[in-house]
């Protein structure tokens, strides 16, 4: 794997204050990174830092090995998709003219763009008779930020930057786009950055995640790693209290984080197992572990993620009681 | 209504053509005012403290009162159309700047911030983001502008610039309501579909906008050309004060020059304005000749002042010819007989009566004399406080409005009044003028005024405006006026009728 992103002792101060203290830091390629952290933590200016729309004052970001500032700006920005919290499609352009906006900055033909605007909205379960010459102004928050993520990639950018881009958004249109961006990275097999506040929403996006705080990089890790071998204090108890307050609530995919599952059941025991989707509650995992010895957990993916017994998952909650 | 719609019929022609000097002048300034507030402001959108100073400087200029502006740029740029466009380009500024100021900078910043992220150079940001997000602000600011234009260049006509105030300003001058209606509900209406014009393109794109104003520029360019085109060949440029009597002497002028001459082309400016304006257009030759009064040249025109009274006709035209030989090399042709001069005027009957011819018979009738007169006349040293020294005369006087002191004499409620002696309603209330005999007030002769070098240049038309010298008594003139301001008959109908009557005009070949 070759680093995409790469930060070497970046700080940044804006004026007298100090927001970003010495940070490291290597995004691989085709990682869904995510940064996650407290408001005033940093992590929008880290963020911007990659971009260029921050400069740091001192240390260095480096793109695909290569110093930020030595791209031509243009370019650099051209590489990186960017999804804002604000959304802040443009308003006087229709959803069609948002999405292809950089592909006819790139000097795209009039023809291809219309076709290219076509099939986004498509992938995206948006109608394009229906959306492609609407304004902005017409569609609800959820659909904005489709057409905003759809405008990000639409030149197939290798980075896509994100910046909290669903905390506006109310929880069905959230849990909707999180598995857009799933899906998208799927496809694309692009490498994504993501920033929020939420640990929910950052174990469900991240293959890798980055903990922030008071302009520092805690620990940048696998779930898993941050869930078993917590870096210190702060990030053992960042991680507790941002998971669901209800342990019963909390997705089985959480648990699967701290519990190892089982592999080595014999096929009669397999045939004879409940299956359960992993973003499927904890309670629901009680429900049938009450009628089948064990129950197999299907990633979104479709594969086995491995079997959970009682035993296991009653380990678990003595080990979360709150 | 009936008045007005007459009036309107009557003067269509003379309407259109101001219409579009109007529209010209102020569309050229909306243009040149847009062309410098809108990329300054987009300039210092990013420099805040700029942005402030320029908002400041903009709203003071524009509290300088409009008048004093066209005043305070005559000796810069002399008179005409620049002036008035200078002067309402700097009116429009504010309200221009200020709105794309503001459009500009309450653009929301993320989407600033968005463009930024997707690469956007300034200019395409400029065109594609920030100009459409911004326009319906600016576009409401170049209304206000346009309004603001539209009513303030009814002034123009002050300055020799044409428009619609020629017809306000023509209107108070004569006392007639109709034209001056005529020319406030023209320039309203302009400014209301010229506002709801741009109003249209508020929802434009930017290329749309873009190539409207195109348009307009190339209409507007064509249009000056085209002048420029009918401006070169040679034309000989009259012009005229306010008011009825000027307008019908310009004619003549015209008549007999182009009469004399077939190749010779004259084009004709009445209502040009006041004194001033011509005197400065004539110097600056904007214009070739118009008429002047010889008083008026000793008394306004000459940089050290002149004595005015006691002095015959014939005298004061000889100074006054000196003076503009040698303070302004120009040449003021010979005279015409009348003498619009203030004057003392009673009832015909009255002046039978009593046997009254000059101002000094007024002593016999002294105890019976009940006057009438206006304030500027009172107060005047040359009025009625040199009448009562030089004549010895002491009777009640009772101000009064001009129009009103001619009402009372023909109710007789006064037997006396002022006026000027050329006045039209001299003949209407059938009032007689007594003879200054001992030359009290100024002389005011009619005489073409012109540069020294133009009239070496051009011998043949002095020739042909001499022939009015010592023509047209004061009683024609007052009849000539009579047949413009109350039978309306148009100037050149009265000009002509005159030149023929008089046998002025060669027989036509």
């Amino acid at each position: 794997m070759t680093t995409a992103i790469e930060f070497q002792a970046v700080q940044k101060s804006f004026g007298e204050t100090a927001v970003i203290s010495g940070m490291d830091m290597q995004v691989q390629q085709g990682e869904r990174f995510v940064l996650v952290g407290s408001s005033g933590s940093g992590k929008t200016t880290s963020l911007k830092m990659m971009n260029r729309l921050e400069q740091p004052t001192a240390g260095q970001v480096l793109i695909n090995g290569k110093p930020a500032q030595d791209y031509p700006l243009q370019k650099l920005r051209w590489m990186m998709g960017y999804v804002l919290q604000q959304i802040a499609l443009f308003p006087n352009m229709t959803v069609a003219q948002n999405i292809t906006l950089i592909p006819e900055m790139k000097g795209t033909p009039k023809a291809q763009l219309q076709q290219l605007a076509d099939s986004l909205l498509d992938r995206v379960g948006l109608s394009p008779a229906k959306y492609r010459n609407r304004y902005p102004r017409e569609l609800s928050g959820g659909e904005q930020q489709r057409v905003g993520i759809l405008r990000a990639i639409s030149s197939q950018p290798p980075i896509v930057l994100m910046d909290e881009p669903f905390s506006a958004l109310d929880p069905i249109s959230r849990k909707d786009l999180q598995d857009l961006v799933l899906d998208i990275h799927q496809q694309l097999h692009n490498t994504i950055v993501f920033v929020t506040h939420d640990m929910d929403e950052a174990l469900k996006i991240g293959n890798r995640i980055g903990i922030m705080s008071d302009g520092q990089l805690l620990q940048a890790a696998t779930p898993q790693e941050i869930a078993q071998h917590p870096a210190n204090d702060f990030v053992r108890d960042f991680f507790k209290t941002s998971v669901a307050k209800n342990v019963y609530d909390r997705p089985v995919s959480q648990l699967l984080l701290a519990v190892t599952p089982l592999t080595d059941l014999s096929s009669q025991q397999q045939s004879a197992a409940g299956r359960l989707a992993e973003d499927a509650a904890l309670r629901d995992v009680f429900q049938a572990l009450s009628i089948n010895e064990n129950v197999e957990i299907i990633a979104q993916t479709g594969q086995s993620r491995g079997y959970l017994n009682r035993q296991l998952l009653l380990n678990y909650l003595s080990q979360n009681e709150d | 209504m009936g008045q007005i719609i007459q009036t309107y019929s009557e003067r269509k022609g003379e309407l259109g053509q101001a219409l579009l000097q109007h529209l010209q002048i102020s569309t050229l300034s909306l243009l040149i005012a847009m062309l410098l507030a809108i990329p300054l402001a987009i300039w210092v959108v990013k420099h805040h403290k700029i942005a402030e100073v320029l908002l400041q400087v903009t709203g003071v200029l524009q509290t300088i009162p409009s008048l004093a502006l066209l005043g305070l740029l005559i000796p810069l740029v002399g008179i005409g159309t620049v002036p008035a466009v200078i002067a309402l380009v700097v009116y429009a500024l504010l309200p221009i700047f200020q709105s794309t100021y503001l459009g500009l900078t309450e653009i929301d910043p993320a989407l600033e911030e968005a463009a930024d992220a997707f690469g956007m150079s300034r200019i395409k940001k400029l065109m594609k983001v920030e100009l459409p997000l911004a326009m319906p602000t600016i576009i409401s600011g170049i209304r206000t502008a346009l309004v603001l234009i539209i009513g303030t260049a009814t002034l123009a006509a002050l300055i020799g610039a044409g428009g619609l105030g020629t017809f306000i300003l023509l209107g108070i001058d004569r006392n007639n309501t109709s034209l001056i209606l005529i020319g406030a509900v023209a320039s309203g209406v302009l400014a209301i579909i010229m506002s709801t014009l741009i109003k249209w393109l508020e929802h434009a794109s930017v290329k749309t906008a873009v190539s409207v104003l195109a348009v307009i520029i190339v209409l507007l360019g064509g249009g000056s050309a085209y002048n420029a085109y009918v401006n070169r060949t040679e034309t000989v440029t009259i012009a005229g004060k306010l008011g009825s009597e000027p307008e019908i002497l310009i004619n003549m002028y015209k008549e007999l020059i182009e009469n004399d001459d077939q190749h010779v082309k004259v084009t004709l400016k009445p209502n040009f304005g006041k004194t001033t304006f011509l005197f400065n257009a004539l110097r600056n030759n904007q214009i070739d000749i118009y008429p002047e009064f010889t008083g008026t040249v000793l008394e306004t025109l000459a940089k050290k002042p002149q004595k005015t009274t006691g002095l015959t006709a014939k005298a004061t035209y000889s100074k006054a010819k000196k003076v503009m030989l040698s303070q302004e090399d120009l040449a003021l042709l010979r005279p015409m007989k009348y003498n619009n001069s203030y004057a003392l005027a009673v009832k015909t009957q009255f002046k039978k009566e009593h046997h009254l011819q000059t101002i000094s018979d007024l002593q016999n009738v002294q105890s019976i004399l009940k006057g009438g007169m206006t304030l500027e006349f009172i107060d005047r040293g040359d009025g009625l406080k040199g009448i009562k020294k030089v004549y010895g005369l002491d009777f009640p006087v009772k101000s009064m409005e001009p129009a009103l002191r001619y009402q009372a004499i023909s109710k007789n409620r006064i037997n006396i009044v002022d006026a000027y002696s050329t006045d039209s309603e001299l003949r209407q209330y059938h009032l007689g003028i007594l003879k200054d005999d001992q030359h009290m007030f100024p002389t005011y002769q009619g005489a073409p005024l012109m540069t020294a070098a133009f009239a070496k240049k051009h011998p043949k038309i002095v020739r042909s405006l001499n022939r009015l010298a010592g023509k047209v008594t004061e009683q024609e003139m007052q009849e000539m006026n009579y047949e413009v301001n109350v039978k309306d008959k148009t100037p050149a109908e009265v000009a002509h009728q005159y030149l023929v009557s008089h046998h002025l005009l060669k027989e036509a070949e």
